[in-house]
């Protein structure tokens, strides 16, 4: 997925997780969020295991402070499980 | 000077600096697992919202013990748990989860409106087995010094059956909190076993009102048992 579609499929998810009407910006924090919290960033894992496929670790769910940091482990996760080129 | 307490609590503040490092920071050195929702309360006051399992619960300590044994095995069955709207006085009613395995309610966040109750069940059912898994690895990890504060009488043993639970995944620490007496002072932090802590202080929240901070000694207590248990 390219990398600019990779991070609004985040920030959909996380507006769609939130209930938001305009997802979050690509550098917006979790504590500048409105409605962000612990229960919110769980909702939100499960949401992106959904979506890409994966199961995060537990170093990967306290890593998420923002969008950012989601997108980091999807662009991580969707890499590592890429055919390699031949 | 920071307020630590909140807003709904008296106007007393502490430095913020506690030991070369925010109140905040300090606080994200442990986590809750009961008796409680002070402890979660005190770090949300303060910026610190864990992923945590246990924070919000008042786990009895046999079964908090029994289950960190089994691996918190079926925690995250829906069977094992019911939803229900509960009334709220001046506020929107609140979905609530009644677990069998965790004896004790637990908050969704929730309010009536936005989802059906089956829906709130499959919700929840997801959030345990993510929280589940993540207090499974941490625990091996050892990542955080937990937290057991009661202001109700706790057998000492019994506390400490926790903490064997707790290291049979990793290295684990505890801090037992507990009200000071002729053993223990306020304030006072004194190591009862390798990675157990015992510490005192005054003013614990009440049971009916768990949120509402009172104790000022926090910051020096949680700084006195991170150097202990280093």
């Amino acid at each position: 997925m390219p990398a600019n579609d990779l991070v609004a499929t985040v920030r959909s998810i996380v507006a769609a997780t939130l209930g938001a009407a305009d997802p979050p910006a690509a550098d917006a924090r979790a504590r500048e969020v409105a409605g962000w919290d612990s229960h919110a960033t769980v909702q939100i894992i499960f949401a992106i295991e959904d979506h890409f496929g994966f199961e995060m670790t537990g170093e990967e769910m306290e890593s998420i402070d923002s969008v950012a940091s989601i997108v980091a482990i999807a662009t991580r996760r969707t890499a590592m499980s890429m055919p390699a080129r031949s | 000077m920071e307020t630590f307490l909140g807003r709904q609590n008296s106007a007393e503040t502490l430095p913020a600096s506690s030991g070369g490092g925010s109140f905040a920071e300090l606080l994200d050195h442990f986590e809750s697992i009961g008796d409680s929702c002070e402890f979660g309360a005190l770090q949300k006051l303060n910026g610190v919202d864990q992923m945590a399992l246990f924070k919000w619960t008042e786990v009895p300590l046999a079964c908090l013990a029994e289950l960190i044994d089994a691996d918190l095995a079926g925690v995250d069955a829906a069977e094992n748990f019911d939803v229900r709207l509960e009334e709220r006085r001046d506020a929107p009613f609140e979905y609530m989860i009644d677990h069998r395995l965790l004896q004790s309610p637990m908050h969704t966040f929730v309010k009536e409106g936005r989802f059906t109750a089956e829906e709130v069940k499959e919700r929840e059912r997801r959030r345990l087995a993510i929280l589940r898994r993540k207090f499974l690895e941490d625990a091996a990890a050892a990542r955080r010094i937990y937290v057991y504060r009661s202001l109700a009488p706790r057998d000492v043993g019994d506390v400490a059956n926790v903490l064997r639970a707790l290291r049979r995944l990793g290295p684990n620490r505890l801090l037992f909190v507990r009200p000071p007496d002729a053993e223990i002072a306020a304030a006072e932090v004194r190591i009862e076993a390798p990675g157990f802590a015992i510490g005192a202080l005054d003013d614990l929240a009440i049971y009916e009102a768990s949120t509402a901070i009172r104790s000022t000694m926090w910051p020096h207590l949680l700084r006195r048992a991170l150097a202990a248990l280093r």
